[in-house]
């Protein structure tokens, strides 16, 4: 198994009630996994605790075999090879859309950044948008680069919060093709939330339905 | 002026260098804090208010008593709470005016009497004062907090025309003349009149001094702000909220309390740090912290670090966490996201509270005065020192240069906020 998560918990400090409690699930590689609730459900608290911006109170976390959490472990989220898409994309705005998808590469000379640069504005259409910033290109776009600058370090595993929610309805079916097409391309492990049964039975495998912190029943999406 | 057009008025009647002369002033100079905070928390307000109580059949009088006022209570009286602790912390306008206050008193006895334990005494009876100020505001302020956050339309100014709007320019008119445009006029004047005598050598001395101290001093409250306020960002636990309430007291402290608690711990730490000095030098003098400059920029932190700290604090507050986020999940680890991610994004608010509290630092009276070094002069404490022996013209230019850095500051600010609105 690609990822295992065995009986995460977690609750936030003078909370009464657990966010997250005793969640399991297990995903192959390359697998495309929608977790599917209410706002308020807890759902991206999920991928806050496999990203490591949070830190369970309980349970494991383990990544191609290597654990990221537990009761004695815990690795940083720079350190976990994940990498996010934000709700509201948080594409840095003092830099352009190059230096943003830039940001993440490491360990390359100029010329391969470059290249790899060029890559992936090629992969999400955006050519010759590289010299733009954030503020001069539509919602749709930004989220495009939004995903080039995540995918660009080349991370194990994709997290996207509620990918689609800042767009209206007609973008929303066009976008959802895109991005699909593109973690095709990528063949990529991906964790996308959302509380939009379309949105998760168009692009996921399985779906988890997540109840008030608990899983109801992991679904296949045919079967949805 | 009088001796100019020959006017003779009886000092019976007339006699500015009175408590009512120290009230006028004040009032001039310090209304901007509740003019300005009232305004900005008016403008957040939404529109929908004032149509609503319109539609209900109220008149604009009513209007103003019935909705504006109880709603604007919080501002207002935040605005009144600054007014009162700027004046307890005042010593220049009393001293000049021959008014009695603490402030004014604590000096007295400090250094014509050298009777510490009144200074002390005194010091602890305005601090007391201060506490009931602020508490008085909590209470009067209670849980009416009105944040409204529906920010649909924001309040449109109405536009007055013909009589009212003479009437409402020549009120506004009247305060910026007064505080502004008359003494710059007069300081002006003097300036022409006794620049040959104290422009020289020793006056670019009394710049640079200004000019370094503040800047260290500045520099040294924006670094602290940031760490902390960092700090809070990443932990919202109870110990760094109260470490951000606790970078908030020293500005309603009084400048000559601060001072007097600062000397009292920099002797004692003095002695404890004897075995230190006289490691380094066998000779060493028993006062080193406490007769060096350190004395005073460690008393300047304590007393303006909210000035900066609310400026940092606001920046972060505005950029949030995600970006932070963000750059943790593209592999950079706590160090690396602060100089390529937060600082950028910061820059616009710690170059605003750099300028804030440049300004503040540069005009600053009762605490130089006290804590400064021997000899040691700024264009503040000259301009003091000339005012009190009776040479109020050759104060003046010092004074301008105060007001002129004070104006490059809005400046710097207004422009700042104007990038922020595109």
């Amino acid at each position: 198994m690609f990822i295992e998560i065995e009986d995460l918990c977690f609750r936030y400090p003078n909370a009464p009630k657990a966010v997250i409690q005793d969640f399991s699930v297990t995903i192959e590689h390359g697998e495309v996994i929608c977790i599917l609730g209410e706002s308020g459900g807890g759902k991206s608290t999920v991928l806050r605790l496999v990203a490591g911006l949070e830190i369970p109170s309980k349970g494991r976390i383990k990544i191609n075999e290597i654990t990221m959490v537990d009761q004695s472990v815990f690795v940083p989220p720079e350190k976990r090879g994940v990498g996010m898409v934000f709700q509201d994309y948080a594409l840095f705005p003092h830099m352009t859309v190059s230096e943003n998808i830039r940001f993440g590469l490491k360990k390359m000379n100029n010329k391969e950044k470059d290249f790899r640069i060029n890559q992936m504005l090629d992969l999400v259409n955006l050519g010759d948008y590289g010299k733009r910033y954030p503020y001069e290109l539509s919602g749709g776009q930004q989220q495009r680069v939004a995903i080039a600058r995540t995918l660009a370090p080349k991370p194990s595993l994709l997290l996207l919060d509620e990918p689609f929610s800042n767009l209206d309805t007609e973008l929303r079916s066009k976008i959802r093709e895109e991005i699909n097409i593109i973690l095709k391309q990528t063949s990529i492990t991906v964790i996308f939330v959302t509380h939009d049964k379309e949105d998760a039975k168009a692009m996921a495998d399985r779906i988890v339905i997540l109840k008030e912190g608990k899983i109801v029943e992991i679904v296949d999406s045919i079967l949805f | 002026m009088r001796n100019d057009l020959g006017i003779q008025v009886s000092p019976k009647y007339f006699d500015i260098m009175s408590i009512y002369g120290a009230v006028f002033i004040f009032t001039m100079v310090l209304f901007p804090y509740v003019y300005m905070i009232t305004r900005v928390f008016l403008e957040k307000q939404s529109a929908s208010l004032i149509e609503n109580a319109k539609l209900l059949g109220k008149n604009s009088f009513e209007i103003f008593v019935y909705v504006i006022l109880p709603i604007s209570r919080g501002a207002i009286l935040g605005g009144a709470t600054l007014v009162s602790l700027e004046v307890l912390n005042d010593y220049g306008v009393a001293a000049h005016f021959g008014v009695q206050t603490f402030s004014t008193a604590i000096f007295k006895t400090w250094f014509a009497m050298g009777d510490i334990d009144s200074a002390l005494k005194l010091a602890a009876i305005l601090m007391f004062s201060v506490f009931g100020i602020v508490l008085l505001e909590k209470i009067l302020r209670g849980k009416k907090k009105y944040n409204f956050t529906s920010k649909v339309r924001p309040i449109v100014r109405k536009q007055l025309k013909g009589t009212l709007a003479s009437l409402a320019v020549f009120i506004c008119f009247i305060f910026f003349s007064f505080g502004f445009i008359i003494p710059t006029l007069q300081l002006l004047h003097w300036s022409v009149l006794t620049y040959k005598k104290t422009l020289n050598i020793y006056f670019i001395q009394l710049m640079f001094n200004s000019v370094w101290v503040a800047f260290v001093a500045t520099l040294l409250i924006i670094m602290i702000s940031i760490v902390i306020a960092n700090f809070c960002r990443m932990e919202g636990t109870w110990f760094s909220k109260l470490t951000s309430k606790l970078t908030l007291v020293g500005y309603s402290i009084p400048g000559a309390v601060i001072a007097i608690g600062v000397i009292l711990f920099i002797i004692q730490l003095d002695h404890k740090l004897q075995w230190l000095y006289k490691m380094i030098d066998p000779d060493s003098i028993t006062l080193v912290l406490g007769t060096s400059i350190i004395m005073l920029l460690f008393a300047y932190v304590i007393r303006f670090l909210a000035v900066g700290y609310q400026a940092v604090e606001s920046g972060f507050e505005k950029v949030g966490k995600k970006f932070f986020e963000a750059s943790r999940m593209l592999g950079k680890n706590v160090t690396q996201t602060f100089f390529q991610v937060d600082f950028p994004m910061l820059k616009p608010a710690i170059i605003s509270g750099f300028a804030l509290t440049f300004v503040d630092i540069m005009k600053e009276l009762p605490l130089t005065l006290i804590l400064r070094p021997y000899n040691f002069n700024t264009l503040a404490t000259k301009s003091y020192e000339y005012a009190n022996n009776e040479m109020i013209h050759e104060a003046s230019i010092a004074s301008l240069i105060i007001i002129l850095v004070s104006l490059c500051a809005i400046y710097l600010l207004y422009i700042l906020g104007d990038k922020e609105k595109v």
